[in-house]
């Protein structure tokens, strides 16, 4: 009798370890095994945030009271000092919002030599594609001082250049360039208006703030691939702390242009705007 | 006796703890077995016996070969409005309906035009431009697009209040009967915009 409770416990003893030694349950284990995804499954893909055209910006810039003046510009001859290929990016849209900037403020002379310079950085890139199109440039020479026109022709090249981009993959150029477009307007529009009262263009250079977050997300993962773009990267989330925690912002409603911002607050933001330039283009 | 029957209990003891070992060290079960099975209906599946351990993709048919020309034509629609932005989204189509989300930045006292051109697609898709995202309170959709069209046109006029229009692209599952490849094409989005200053926006049509 004892024998045989003792044979039943050893084998029911063994049954409960083989069960627990044996080939492990799907859920019992972290895997990712493809499932069939039902009719009525929805997957949402990444959002795709689509960059503004910095011809439009100059455009409205110029519209809402920004001036030219002179000796503001990125020098044409620092190009050469540039020599990795993000510093490169930075260049190409710094010197790309110059050249807006002197064309739409009818600078003929400088709108060549930017027009050179960035003709020479995206040769160098390897996307001189679009501006080794004999033709355009030359319509661009020839009609710097027609304003619609010339405004036509960048819009031109702004296209072509957003073709190309689409076309070959490069949007990582398209947003450090951007980006470098972009803070260059920003210091521009921040250098030759007054700060202290509100007006068209203090409305415009708040308004250029809102995508801020989106251009920093942009430039995220590529975080670490260059000094320049951390440094950059680093001083853009401080600068948009900053913007996002000014009360007004915080609590806003409607036409963001419209929105006052305290003169201490817009003297603030206005400095961490032209750090921000001094660090891209140094 | 009682050494025989320990000698029994050891035995099974031990062969219950080999067995998670194995499953420990190696792959997992089931992920193992379901690639072998994969690899073997691929494998069968194949015409060639290609020895390489690649996974075989499927051919793909892409509707949007000619996508400088719908671009071309976009250009050309969006007139008078200057061109600000483009984009084309390529589509792949799946067994279950995606969703995908476009973001453009809108900027104020200018009335702006968007052109969609699905003709680059093998099937069609619902479009529709919020001006919120998702989950916002008060979000309003300001446009549905005709999926039997394949041009939509949307204006915006500048008294919109916004900074962002949110853009979505609503993919249904393939309906393509042959599975054997994969559909694809593209969505030609392009944005242009009109400035006007004070005294010629009264006068604007109201398009929405």
């Amino acid at each position: 009798m004892k024998m045989k409770i003792g044979l039943y416990s050893a084998v029911l003893g063994a049954m409960f370890m083989a069960s627990c030694g044996s080939e492990p349950k799907a859920e019992d284990q972290k895997v990712t095994v493809p499932t069939e995804q039902t009719d009525d499954t929805e997957i949402i893909e990444v959002e795709e945030f689509v960059l503004p055209s910095t011809v439009q910006i100059g455009d409205l810039f110029r519209n809402s009271g920004l001036e030219y003046v002179g000796g503001l510009t990125l020098d044409p001859q620092k190009a050469s000092s540039y020599n990795t290929t993000y510093d490169k990016y930075f260049a190409f849209g710094t010197y790309w919002t110059d050249m807006t900037y002197c064309v739409l403020n009818n600078q003929s002379q400088e709108a060549r030599k930017y027009m050179k310079v960035i003709k020479d950085l995206s040769t160098d890139l390897g996307a001189g594609e679009v501006f080794d199109n004999k033709e355009l440039l030359d319509r661009f020479d020839r009609n710097l001082e027609n304003n619609d026109s010339i405004l036509s022709i960048l819009i031109e090249i702004d296209e072509r250049t957003d073709a190309y981009v689409e076309d070959n993959g490069q949007e990582e150029f398209a947003l450090v360039a951007f980006v470098g477009g972009w803070a260059e307007g920003m210091y521009l529009g921040v250098s030759t208006v007054s700060l202290t009262d509100h007006s068209e263009l203090t409305g415009r250079i708040i308004e250029q703030m809102v995508i801020l977050d989106k251009l920093i997300e942009g430039l995220a993962p590529i975080e670490g691939s260059s000094k320049r773009v951390d440094v950059v990267l680093k001083h853009m989330r401080e600068l948009y702390d900053f913007y996002i925690n000014i009360p007004v912002i915080a609590e806003m409603e409607g036409n963001i242009t419209e929105v006052e911002i305290p003169s201490t607050d817009m003297k603030l933001l206005g400095d961490k705007i032209l750090k921000l330039r001094n660090l891209i283009v140094e | 006796m009682k050494v025989k029957f320990l000698s029994i209990v050891f035995l099974f003891i031990m062969m219950g703890m080999v067995s998670p070992v194995i499953a420990q060290e190696g792959e997992d079960f089931w992920t193992e077995k379901e690639e072998n099975s994969e690899t073997e209906k691929k494998e069968s599946n194949t015409a060639t016996n290609n020895n390489s351990s690649q996974p075989k993709l499927k051919p793909v048919k892409n509707s949007c070969e000619n996508r400088n020309e719908l671009r071309e034509e976009v250009r050309l629609l969006i007139r008078p409005f200057k061109y600000n932005l483009a984009k084309t989204t390529t589509v792949t189509y799946k067994r279950y309906p995606q969703l995908m989300r476009v973001l453009i930045p809108i900027y104020s006292s200018n009335d702006h035009r968007i052109i969609f051109s699905t003709k680059g697609l093998p099937q069609n898709i619902r479009i529709k431009i919020y001006d919120k995202a998702k989950g916002e309170k008060k979000r309003k959709l300001l446009f549905e697009s005709n999926p039997d069209e394949p041009i939509n046109t949307f204006e915006l006029t500048e008294d919109f209040k916004g900074s962002y229009l949110f853009v979505e692209y609503l993919i249904p599952p393939t309906d393509a009967e042959d599975r054997s490849y994969t559909s694809r094409g593209c969505v030609v989005m392009m944005m242009g915009y009109l400035f006007l200053p004070e005294e010629e926006s009264e006068g604007t049509m109201q398009t929405h």
